[in-house]
Formats: structure tokens, C-alpha cells, sequence
């Protein structure tokens, strides 16, 4: 193995070593071989050391950043297809409790509405993990329609719930208390 | 772990509390008003003939509709053990062994009959000898007194009874002078009076009233509480209003009534819950029965003139006169129910002073009009419509006009229909329906006017029929005995123009009666037929003014003139079959006519029943033919040819009316929405109280006061001790300190 001390010992009265301790830069010109023959050890990592490391960092940083836009870009996809995964269920749950008029079914049929209401108001607040990222801005907007969409789709079973219960009053039977009925100017007895 | 918070807690803790409440006392008894809100006035009519039928009890004929009745009365209290009428006329009685009786008809034929089982067991008899005249022999009547004959024993040979001072005669009469004496007396106005002695020791005496058999005429009052002014006061003055102002108002009106509660009971809660607590004395409970009126004057006049007041809560009698007029036809209340007017057919007429209900009525005057075979009212005027014994017809006024100028009016006779145009106190004849010999006119009814609570029935698909509304109508039915056919016909009473028509071709038998009723906008009307089985049949006809859903055909909030009104509607019927033969129709009324309607039925078998208007639908349809949308309309019941009769609908209990030959059905309106007063006034008078809908706007009479306030109480208690517990147990847990 080359080394970089002085080993002169004849011309100077001090040990080489004396010397090589007040080197500042002696470091840099011990010349290192990395062995990678063999593993480094667990959690062992390696020093960045010396400029050909640093251009692999820089790369590596790279190849991070776009696996982090990638992730976020999934991880918000993840988020909006929350409100996709309880649709099967809401769908079954409200078929199931059939069209009877019952507190349990018109309280869940009213959260079902005022949720999805909620969850679009706060849609930043949801999505903030991944909207700090600004480079994904763009990419998130698809996720996030996709969540205002299925929410609409929570919301649609809810109103479809109310409606059949027949709590909507969108029928002529709702209004025909306003209706009046047509009067007759005279007066008529019969025995 | 899941921990409770403390409102869960709190939550379970309240059902915890209610279902162990629930759970101490379960009251698995029916709660029924049943003889408590209803009564029966029994009648059995003139006395006839008073025969001993055994030790305790006395045989009494006496006439009823075409034949006799045979009643057996309790002889220690005079209460009414049986009544059985009889097909034929009793002419002469005799008392034979074992509970027997021989009847002798009119033509004389003699009938045996066990009054034990009311059954007849034989009808030969060696010698009939008469039991109806008493034997006078052992007894001195004089001046009033009634003495046993042969009396020794100087301490009672003084023995007297007193007969009543109006006494007419004595129907029975037993005594011997060991100082045993039975004595029926009958007294002036169908009273009659009962003596027993026993060892000159009086063992039992009481008296029955008559004289309320067989009413030919029948009106009712109404007493207007103070509150029911009150109301409709403060609601004229809401509607005036903007309905936040209104509520407002409405708000600060309550608040300030509790207010006054609270000081008239001296700021005391214990005072307030005691009095919540408290059975209501006599006063509240007449007050509460004025306010919502429970309490209404029944006034009735029978064959003999005689005009009695009935309370409508007990059947109670307030006051009677005597008029000595027997041909009474009608009664009337006039003057914003202040003079009440009786006409007869004579043409002669009383009009009496009836403001103070309670007391007698004061004679105001003595008037002749018309003499006329039927009266009728023009509406909520005081003007009467009257038919002469000569055919006319006059209008009388007494009171309050007309409000209108121009009036519709159409009477009916058996031999057909006539309309007449009343304009200003003129009265002309607009049109006639004229019969052939061989056809009569056997139902008729006129339209009620209600008030219009909607314009349409609503299906379970949440569409809209709407309902032929028009109001001027009425139906009749006309048999036909050359064509054996019965004839329905519903009428325009203003153009007379037929609007629906039908026909019966099943030997419809017209000795058995024909009813109908005609409601908001169909009719009912019932009769017997022969065909295909003899059967009691029930027709029912709506009237929309189209068959598709959503399609209104008159105008809204229009004002038509009927002369023009050419609309006509369209019909759905059903028949059905009932298991009694139904003697009288009538129809619940309300106060705002909210409330669903039931049709009030007079059985031939002596019961008043009621079938709600959903049982008795135009539009129930076979349940294979039903679908989804059919089956989620409210009280949609699927087709079933026959209605059986509902044990629990039974209005009269295990009671049984005798209508006697003209009985009237009637339903009075009172001030609670939900219940309405049932009267059946013939040869007996039943009144009752229904709540077609239930009763939804009055708390039951047995509801839990105490129960209520108790657990209230118990739970505020309960939360009082519990508070700090939980919140020692909340820090604990904060603390991750085990308790």
C-alpha cells in the first residue's frame, strides 16, 4: 500500500511525524482505495468523500427528487381514492336499510350529503402533504378533481337515499298543500 | 381500551333508568273507555201487560215496531234482564210453571215460551186464562193508598202504601195479607213505579222512565266555551300577521301564561306537581268536558210531546216539558242558539227559550204556519224549507237570513226528484225527475259540504289524484220491481244533469233497507240482493277529476259558476261484501274534517259498528295486480271481496240497540279535532265518542302524570350523585391511576 508520509529520517532532526501532524492537508493526499469487494456492514454508510462521490450525490439527489414527485403524485392518488373505497359500501349499506322512514337511515343518508360537502371544503387540508411539493402542483389536480368526483359520487348515494324515502319534495304530492281548490258562487241544499 | 365518556354514560344510564321503569309495572290491561265515555238508554216502551215470570223477575209485552216485545225486568232493582221482540202482536199473557208463558196473538193462536231461554217450546194450551189483569180483590185503593184486604193484627191493620200522586193504574199486583205486596204502577208520561213489602217491611221499590221511547224529533246544542272564543280570537289576529311576528307573539302569549300559572299557585312547584298529580275534581272535569266539547244538550221529543235535554256525557236527563203536541216533526235551535222551535205537522208550533241550558225553558211564544209533512234547514240559516201536506213547498224564516241571494234546493219524494230556485223569498221550480208507477226512489243523499282539506288523494309513487270537488251533487237510488233492477244515479242539484249512472240486476231486495252516504267525493250506499248468493252488499264511488296521475283539470283558486260547470269526473267503483245486514249509514264529522273519515253502520243485529273510509276504497286492488308503488301508499290495503266485521270496532260493546221502526245515526262534531260524538236515536238512545284517527290531540285519561314527573326526578337525582364520580374516575384515568 502507498503511503504519503516522509520517511526521511537522516535530513531533519524531527520525525517525520512531527511534520505530518502540522500538515493541514496531509489528508487529502493520502491516496484511498475503497475496496468494494466486500459488503459494508449494516447500517454502515459511505463517507462522501472526495468529488467522485459528490457527482454520484448529485445524481442520486436526481434520481430522489423524481421518485419523491413520483410518490407524492401516488400518495395523492392514494388520498382521492379514499372516498372511491366507502362507495361500494355506502351503496350496500343504503340499499340494505331499505326506503322506510327511520332516524338511523335518515341521519346516515344526512351524513352521507353534509360529509362529502365537508371533505371538498377542506380538500387542502387533505391534500397538504403532498401540495408542499410544488413541482407535482400540476399533477395533483387530477387527483384532486378525482377526490371532488367521488365525493359527488358519496353525496349522489345520499341523495338518492333521501329521495327515496321520499324526503326530497321534488314530486306534485309534495306541493299540493298549495294547491287550492277551485270554489263555486252559489249554494246548493238537498234533502 | 374503550372507555365511555361521560355522555355515553349519561345516555346508557337514561335508557338503563326508562327500561327499569318500563319493567316495574307492565299494564298489560286493554285500556278502553268502554262504558265509561259511551251510554244506553234502554227502552222497553208502554207497558202492556206485566206478568210474575218467576220469584226475581217480571215479564213485561209491550209494543215494538210492527209486533211485540217480551222483556224480563229484575224485580229488586228494575234492570233490564232480557228483551226479545216478537213477530207477532201480543194479545192476552198467561203465567204457566217453570218460567213459562202463553202468548195469545191477535188472531189467537197461543205460543208457548221458556223465559229462561227465550225460546217458544210448544203452542198448545187447555184453558187460557188471561194473568194481565190483577186481581183487585185482595187490595182497597183510596185516595192515593193502597191497603191489603183482610187485614187482623190491630198494629197493622193501618198498613198503607202510598201510591204515587200521578199514578194511572196498577199493571201487577200480588199480595196477601201476611204483608206480602208486588205492586207495578203505571204512572203519567210512560213512568212506572215498583213497590215490594215483605212482613209490611219494604224489600224493594224503584222506577222506570219511559217516556224517551220512540223519538220522532231530535236537535243538539252545542255550549261555545270561553276558551274556543279565546282561540279563534288570537288566531284572526295571527293571520294577520307575518308568521315570524305571529310565532313571536305566540311565544311571549305562552310564556306569559305560564308566568301566571306560576304566580296563581303561588310560585310553589311541590302545588304544581301536586295538582298535576291530583285526580280532577267534578268542576274540572265538566270544565274540561265544555271546553272540549264533550258536553252538548241532546234534545229529543218523543210520541207523547214530550221534549227531553240529555247530557251528551252520561245520558243524564237536564230538563223536560211537557208540550202535549204528539205529532212533533221537528226541532230546531234558532237565533245563534238562543230559542229552540218545535214544529209539527199540524202546522202548529212552540218556540222556547233555551238560553239558560241547564234550566227549564221559558215558553216564548205559540205560532201556526203550514201544516206540513217534512221540514228541513236551509244550511246554517234559520231558514226552513217546508213540504205541505198538499205537495207545496214554502220557506219559512225565523232568525238569521240567507246568506246567499240565489239557492240551489232539490227534495226528493218515492216518486222522484224536484229543484227549486230560491231568489230573494221567491221560490220557483227549476226542473223534476219523474218516475214510473213501478219505480221508487229508495236511498238518497246529498252531498255534505266540508271543508276541502286537499285537493287530492296521493298514490305511493308520490303522484296526485285529484278529487271531482264540484259540490253541488247528490245520489239516489231508484228500484225498478218490473225490471227487478236498482238504479244509482248521481245528480248536478243545480242543472240536474246526470253525472254518473249504474246499475244492479241482482235482485236487489228493497224491503231491506238502502242506505247511503255521500262524502267529500265519493258515496257509499249498501243493499241486499239476492243474486248470485243473498248477500248484504256495500258499493262504494269516487269521483276524481281524472283517472291519470298528476292531471288537474280545474282551475285553482278559480271561482266557477255551476250553471257553466260543464267538468265531468271520472269514476273508479267497488262492491263488497258485508256479513250484517246494515240497517243505517251515517258518517263521521269533524271540526275541520282532517281527521280520516269511517262510515257508522246500525246492524240488524242490534250493533253500531264503524268501517274506516280506507277499508271501504274505490281504488283497493287485488294483491297480485298491486305493485311496489300501489303497496307504499298510506293505508293501501289489497282487494278482498268481503270486510268482516272488527270485533274491536264494535261501537255498543256486548250491548244490544233496539232502533225501533225509524231510528237516526248521527255524528256531532266537537271541538277536539280527533273525536266525534256517535248518537243512535230510535226506540232506544246510544251515544258514544270516536276518534277515527285515535285520539292525537288529547292525552289519555290514564296517562302516567306521576310515572313521568317521578322519573324526571329520579334521573336529575341520579345525575346529581354521579357527576362527581365520573369526574373522579375521568382524572384517575387522566392519570393512569387505577381505581
Amino acid at each position: 500500500m502507498k503511503s504519503g508520509y516522509t520517511t526521511d529520517t537522516t535530513s531533519a532532526t524531527l520525525p517525520n511525524w512531527t511534520e505530518n501532524l502540522i500538515n493541514d492537508k496531509l489528508a487529502q493526499t493520502i491516496d484511498t482505495k475503497f475496496d468494494n469487494s466486500l459488503p459494508s456492514p449494516p447500517s454502515f454508510k459511505q463517507a462522501n468523500n472526495g468529488s467522485k462521490t459528490a457527482k454520484s450525490a448529485t445524481k442520486q439527489d436526481s434520481v430522489k427528487a423524481k421518485d419523491l414527485n413520483g410518490i407524492a403524485v401516488q400518495k395523492a392518488w392514494q388520498i382521492s381514492l379514499q372516498p372511491a373505497k366507502s362507495i361500494p359500501l355506502n351503496m350496500v349499506m343504503s340499499y340494505m336499510s331499505g326506503s322506510s322512514l327511520q332516524i338511523i337511515s335518515i341521519m346516515t343518508a344526512l351524513m352521507l350529503i353534509s360529509n362529502p360537502v365537508k371533505s371538498v371544503v377542506n380538500i387542502r387540508r387533505t391534500f397538504k402533504p403532498v401540495l408542499s411539493n410544488s413541482e407535482v402542483k400540476n399533477e395533483i389536480m387530477l387527483p384532486m378533481m378525482a377526490f371532488v368526483l367521488f365525493q359527488g359520487l358519496l353525496m349522489a348515494i345520499g341523495v338518492h337515499k333521501l329521495n327515496s324515502m321520499g324526503l326530497i319534495p321534488n314530486t306534485r304530492s309534495d306541493w299540493l298543500f298549495l294547491e287550492k281548490p277551485a270554489s263555486f258562487a252559489s249554494n246548493s241544499y238537498a234533502f | 381500551m374503550w372507555f365511555p365518556d361521560f355522555r355515553t354514560r349519561d345516555f346508557l344510564l337514561y335508557v338503563l333508568m326508562f327500561v327499569t321503569i318500563g319493567l316495574v309495572k307492565v299494564e298489560a290491561v286493554y285500556d278502553d273507555e268502554a262504558f265509561d265515555t259511551d251510554w244506553h238508554l234502554e227502552n222497553i216502551g208502554r207497558y202492556e201487560c206485566a206478568v210474575k215470570v218467576s220469584n226475581e223477575h217480571i215479564g213485561i209485552i209491550s209494543g215494538y215496531q210492527d209486533a211485540s216485545m217480551f222483556s224480563v225486568l229484575n224485580s229488586s232493582n228494575g234492570g233490564i234482564v232480557s228483551r226479545q221482540p216478537l213477530t207477532f202482536i201480543v194479545a192476552d199473557t198467561m203465567t204457566l210453571e217453570d218460567s213459562k208463558i202463553a202468548l195469545k196473538s191477535e188472531n189467537g193462536e197461543t205460543h208457548i215460551l221458556d223465559t229462561k231461554s227465550g225460546l217458544f217450546v210448544g203452542d198448545e194450551i187447555t184453558v187460557f186464562s188471561s194473568s194481565c189483569k190483577p186481581d183487585f180483590s185482595v187490595v182497597t185503593i183510596d185516595q192515593g193508598k193502597l191497603q191489603i184486604n183482610g187485614l187482623s193484627s190491630p198494629e197493622i191493620e193501618h198498613f198503607h202504601v202510598d201510591l204515587p200522586t200521578d199514578f194511572e193504574q196498577i199493571l201487577f199486583l200480588e199480595a196477601s195479607n201476611d204483608g206480602f205486596l208486588q205492586a207495578l204502577v203505571a204512572c203519567k208520561g210512560l213512568k212506572y213505579s215498583y213497590i215490594q213489602y215483605e212482613n209490611f217491611v219494604p224489600t224493594a221499590q224503584w222506577s222506570r222512565d219511559e217516556s224517551l221511547t220512540d223519538i220522532c224529533a231530535y236537535t243538539y246544542m252545542s255550549l261555545e266555551p270561553v276558551s274556543t272564543t279565546r282561540i279563534t280570537r288570537e288566531l284572526e289576529i295571527d293571520e294577520h300577521m307575518p308568521v315570524f311576528e305571529a310565532y313571536k307573539r305566540r311565544a311571549i302569549l305562552s310564556l306569559e301564561r305560564v308566568k301566571k300559572a306560576f304566580v296563581a299557585r303561588r310560585i310553589s312547584p311541590g302545588r304544581l306537581i301536586k295538582e298535576a298529580l291530583e285526580n280532577d275534581d267534578q268542576e274540572t272535569l265538566r270544565q274540561r268536558n265544555i271546553d272540549f266539547g264533550f258536553f252538548k244538550l241532546l234534545i229529543v221529543a218523543s210520541n207523547t210531546g214530550q221534549i227531553s235535554a240529555l247530557s251528551s256525557i252520561d245520558g243524564s236527563k237536564l230538563w223536560t216539558v211537557d208540550t202535549g203536541l204528539e205529532d212533533i216533526i221537528e226541532l230546531e235551535i234558532v237565533k245563534t242558539n238562543s230559542e229552540l222551535v218545535v214544529f209539527t205537522s199540524s202546522g202548529f208550533s212552540i218556540v222556547f227559550d233555551i238560553k239558560s241550558i241547564e234550566e227549564e225553558p221559558k215558553l216564548v211564544r205559540k205560532q201556526g204556519i203550514v201544516p206540513c209533512s217534512s221540514i228541513n234547514r236551509l244550511g246554517s240559516s234559520d231558514t226552513f224549507f217546508a213540504k205541505t201536506k198538499q205537495g207545496f213547498r214554502v220557506v219559512i224564516e225565523s232568525g238569521v237570513p240567507l246568506s246567499e241571494n240565489v239557492s240551489y234546493i232539490v227534495d226528493h219524494e218515492a216518486g222522484g226528484l224536484s229543484a227549486f230556485v230560491l231568489e230573494h223569498n221567491d221560490l220557483k221550480e227549476s226542473w223534476t225527475v219523474d218516475l214510473s208507477p213501478n219505480e221508487k226512489i229508495v236511498g238518497y243523499a246529498g252531498k255534505t259540504h266540508g271543508h276541502t282539506v286537499s285537493v287530492g288523494t296521493i298514490l305511493g309513487d308520490r303522484t296526485v289524484l285529484y278529487k271531482y270537488l264540484y259540490p253541488n251533487l247528490a245520489a239516489y237510488a231508484v228500484s225498478d220491481e218490473s225490471a227487478g233492477v236498482l238504479r244509482f244515479h248521481i245528480i248536478d242539484t243545480i242543472t240536474g244533469e246526470l253525472v254518473h249512472s249504474y246499475f244492479h240486476d241482482e235482485k236487489v231486495n228493497v224491503e231491506k233497507p238502502v242506505n247511503m252516504v255521500f262524502g267529500e267525493h265519493w258515496c257509499i250506499y249498501t243493499f241486499f240482493s239476492s243474486e248470485p248468493v243473498p248477500e248484504q252488499k256495500i258499493v262504494v264511488v269516487e269521483l276524481y277529476e281524472s283517472l291519470t296521475p298528476n292531471e288537474r283539470d280545474s282551475v285553482p283558486d278559480s271561482c266557477a259558476d255551476p250553471l257553466f260547470y260543464a267538468r265531468k269526473p271520472e269514476v273508479i267503483t267497488r262492491a263488497y261484501l258485508y256479513p250484517e245486514i246494515i240497517r243505517n249509514l251515517a258518517l263521521t264529522a269533524t271540526k275541520f274534517d282532517v281527521t280520516t273519515k269511517a262510515v257508522l253502520l246500525e246492524l240488524e243485529s242490534g250493533q253500531i259498528t264503524y268501517l274506516p273510509k280506507s277499508v271501504v276504497s274505490g281504488r283497493r286492488i287485488e294483491e297480485s295486480k298491486m305493485t311496489d308503488a300501489d303497496k307504499k301508499e298510506f293505508m293501501a290495503l289489497p282487494y278482498l271481496c268481503g270486510i268482516p266485521i272488527n270485533d274491536q270496532s264494535i261501537l255498543t260493546h256486548y250491548r244490544t240497540f233496539f232502533p225501533g221502526s225509524k231510528s237516526s245515526l248521527l255524528s256531532i262534531p266537537t271541538n277536539l279535532e280527533s273525536t266525534t260524538l256517535i248518537c243512535d236515536i230510535g226506540h232506544d238512545i246510544f251515544c258514544t265518542r270516536l276518534s277515527p284517527s285515535l285520539q292525537f290531540d288529547m292525552l289519555s285519561p290514564s296517562f302516567e302524570k306521576g310515572k313521568l314527573l317521578s322519573t324526571v326526578l329520579g334521573l336529575l337525582l341520579i345525575c346529581y350523585f354521579l357527576r362527581p364520580m365520573v369526574n373522579s374516575n375521568r382524572l384517575k384515568t387522566r392519570w393512569l391511576v387505577k381505581s
